[in-house]
């Protein structure tokens, strides 16, 4: 074999471990992007870690694709152009032997002794990878410990799910939905806030309880929190119910001292 | 030892004409003093090896014979390098070239000059529409000996190794043909022989753009069979100045004989060793092949014989220019002698004054590694 025919192949096997090691610190750089994003807009960890590990495996996965095409000898050559056209030369024609081939390859494996390994090797991006990476993990054990929140997504989406147990929804299944959750809510004796829609008046509770078409408002905030039985409203067709009415207990004499006094303050009015 | 020495010179390795020429003689011995020579083999396996020592010592040479080649071709031609260097390139490949210029830029003396600068025989055939085949192969003629008569086979310019057919366009179909046949096949048939040509054979024709009246346009099947079609263009003021000086005194340039047949087989033989990587080599197939897509300009493109021609031409610069591989540079450099007669444009292209030239610029531009 000749001599610039093996130190291709250990400069191949370099080559090969050396892209495999940095698209293993891209993919990690990734990684941890997508992660820091997400735990700053304060999503779940369970799935930040599986939201931030697809876009590491999708450029994975195009590294391979694209590695697959590229020819380390033209790698060679471009970092030695002293090498170029005649590395390649001499590799295609190894099985063939000439006194031209012969002098190519010598002047090949002499060029190719001063190759440094480390030429190879690119400090700038290692460096700025790792670089990335430790600015990355300061990143998410700072939002992670002084829960550090650039955007709570929680609050906003996460609040909607815990009340209602459902998910958003637009156009019109969404007002099929908000009808139907209406016509679930009627008949329960709380309100949006889980307070009993109650009303105590004169140590008495009133159903305070909003039926479809009444569209008056009402304030439930004044309401007390204890619970009272009621008989439920019919829910359709609407029928009225009277409310309970204000009565004084005035005693009779007091009653016919008022009537009096309202009888004369008429006929006084009258003359 | 003198058996072999025999063999050698039979093979015309000496070349006593020259003071520049390759000292064969000296070679001869040096190689025959340190030849390790098995009793057992055969003479042909001797002179294989002999040849593959001969070949070693040509290459180690080769820096020295090309810039040999080119300082006597100087002395009588004026600028013109690349000229001449693809006329150099043609004789390493085996092949023929046409050359195609307005009168009186030198064709022919560049291809006299370099015959006389190898130790080749060379022959003259001036073309016009009556010239018959037999005046270019040889015929038969009548001979008396002892009283009775006898034919002879008298033998054409065609025998010879160098032939420059001058204004190729000017002869008769019919004898185009024959020429043709001969550089195709490298051999004449004339009746029911069949004589082989000398090696090496070139035919360097040449052709006027101009003057097309009473001509014969060579066919595309025909132009195919040239290796290079090289246009000569018109020298610049100080060339013309220098020519004109180097004519105008009594002392008139000679040339001295530099290279010798055996040594110009062991170039061609050279030539064809040059290694070449497989992404340059499918470069080069990728270009000729691009010319048969080329739909907008070309009508038709060249041939796979243009694709061994190309290869082989870039085989043959690498070697003039002291490398051991071919670059990429060559086949491009190459494409154009290669290229230039083996595609037809279309009309509309013709039209608009597009050359082949320029069609084959476009081709390198456009094809990619």
């Amino acid at each position: 074999m000749y001599k610039s025919v093996k130190m291709i192949s250990e400069l191949k096997t370099l080559l090969n471990k050396l892209t495999t090691y940095n698209v293993l610190m891209d993919s990690i750089v990734i990684f941890l992007l997508f992660y820091a994003i997400l735990i700053l807009i304060d999503t779940n960890t369970f799935y930040a870690i599986v939201f931030a590990i697809i876009p590491p495996i999708i450029y994975l996965i195009l590294v391979f694709i694209k590695n697959r095409k590229i020819n380390t000898i033209l790698i060679i050559e471009q970092e030695y152009p002293c090498l170029k056209e005649k590395l390649r030369t001499t590799y295609d024609n190894i099985d063939k032997k000439n006194i031209i081939l012969k002098n190519l390859e010598m002047q090949v494996s002499k060029r190719m002794e001063l190759i440094k390994y480390s030429s190879f090797f690119n400090r700038k991006r290692f460096f700025s990878r790792i670089l990335l990476c430790v600015l990355l993990a300061l990143i998410i054990l700072s939002a992670t410990f002084a829960n550090f929140k650039v955007y709570v997504l929680s609050d906003n989406f996460g609040n909607i799910s815990n009340t209602n147990g459902k998910s958003v929804s637009v156009g019109e299944d969404a007002e099929i939905g908000a009808i139907k959750e209406i016509e679930n809510e009627i008949g329960k004796n709380y309100d949006i806030y889980g307070a009993p829609s109650v009303a105590k008046i004169e140590g008495e509770n009133i159903d305070l309880k909003i039926h479809p078409g009444f569209g008056s408002e009402v304030s439930v905030r004044e309401t007390e929190t204890k619970k009272e039985t009621f008989s439920e409203s019919p829910l359709f067709p609407v029928e009225s119910e009277v409310a309970g009415s204000y009565q004084e207990n005035i005693p009779k004499i007091h009653k016919e001292v008022v009537k009096n006094y309202f009888k004369e303050l008429a006929s006084s009015e009258e003359g | 030892m003198e058996d072999y020495r025999k063999l050698f010179k039979k093979k015309n390795f000496q070349s006593e004409e020259s003071e520049n020429a390759i000292d064969v003689e000296n070679l001869l011995n040096s190689e025959l003093e340190h030849a390790e020579v098995s009793p057992e083999l055969s003479y042909e396996e001797d002179y294989l090896k002999y040849t593959d020592r001969h070949i070693e010592k040509v290459y180690k040479d080769s820096g020295k014979i090309f810039k040999s080649i080119f300082n006597e071709i100087n002395k009588v031609i004026v600028g013109q390098k690349k000229i001449i260097e693809q006329l150099v390139i043609s004789l390493l490949c085996n092949n023929h070239a046409l050359l195609e210029s307005y009168p009186g830029l030198g064709k022919t003396l560049m291809i006299s000059t370099l015959a006389r600068i190898m130790d080749l025989s060379f022959s003259r055939i001036q073309c016009t529409p009556d010239l018959m085949p037999s005046d270019i192969t040889g015929t038969y003629v009548v001979e008396e000996h002892g009283g009775s008569k006898v034919f002879r086979f008298e033998r054409g310019p065609v025998f010879a190794n160098i032939v420059l057919a001058d204004e190729i366009n000017r002869a008769s179909p019919k004898t185009q043909s024959a020429l043709l046949e001969s550089m195709q096949e490298k051999q004449v048939t004339v009746g029911n022989e069949t004589y082989i040509l000398d090696k090496p054979f070139f035919v360097l024709a040449t052709q006027n753009p101009i003057e097309q009246e009473g001509t014969y346009p060579l066919p595309e099947a025909q132009l195919d069979r040239f290796l290079f079609k090289i246009l000569v263009d018109y020298p610049s003021f100080e060339e013309e100045d220098e020519i004109v000086n180097r004519y105008t005194s009594n002392i008139s340039p000679t040339v001295n004989r530099v290279i010798d047949k055996d040594t110009l087989l062991s170039l061609q033989r050279l030539t064809r060793e040059i290694p070449i990587a497989d992404d340059i080599k499918k470069h080069a197939i990728k270009i000729v092949m691009a010319t048969r897509k080329d739909q907008q300009h070309i009508e038709y493109g060249a041939s796979p014989r243009a694709s061994i021609g190309l290869i082989l031409a870039a085989k043959a610069k690498a070697l003039i220019s002291g490398r051991d591989y071919v670059s990429i540079e060559d086949v491009h450099e190459m494409a154009y002698p290669i290229l230039r007669h083996r595609i037809i444009l279309t009309f509309e292209s013709e039209r608009k004054g597009i050359t082949q030239d320029m069609v084959i610029k476009e081709i390198l531009e456009t094809v990619k590694d």
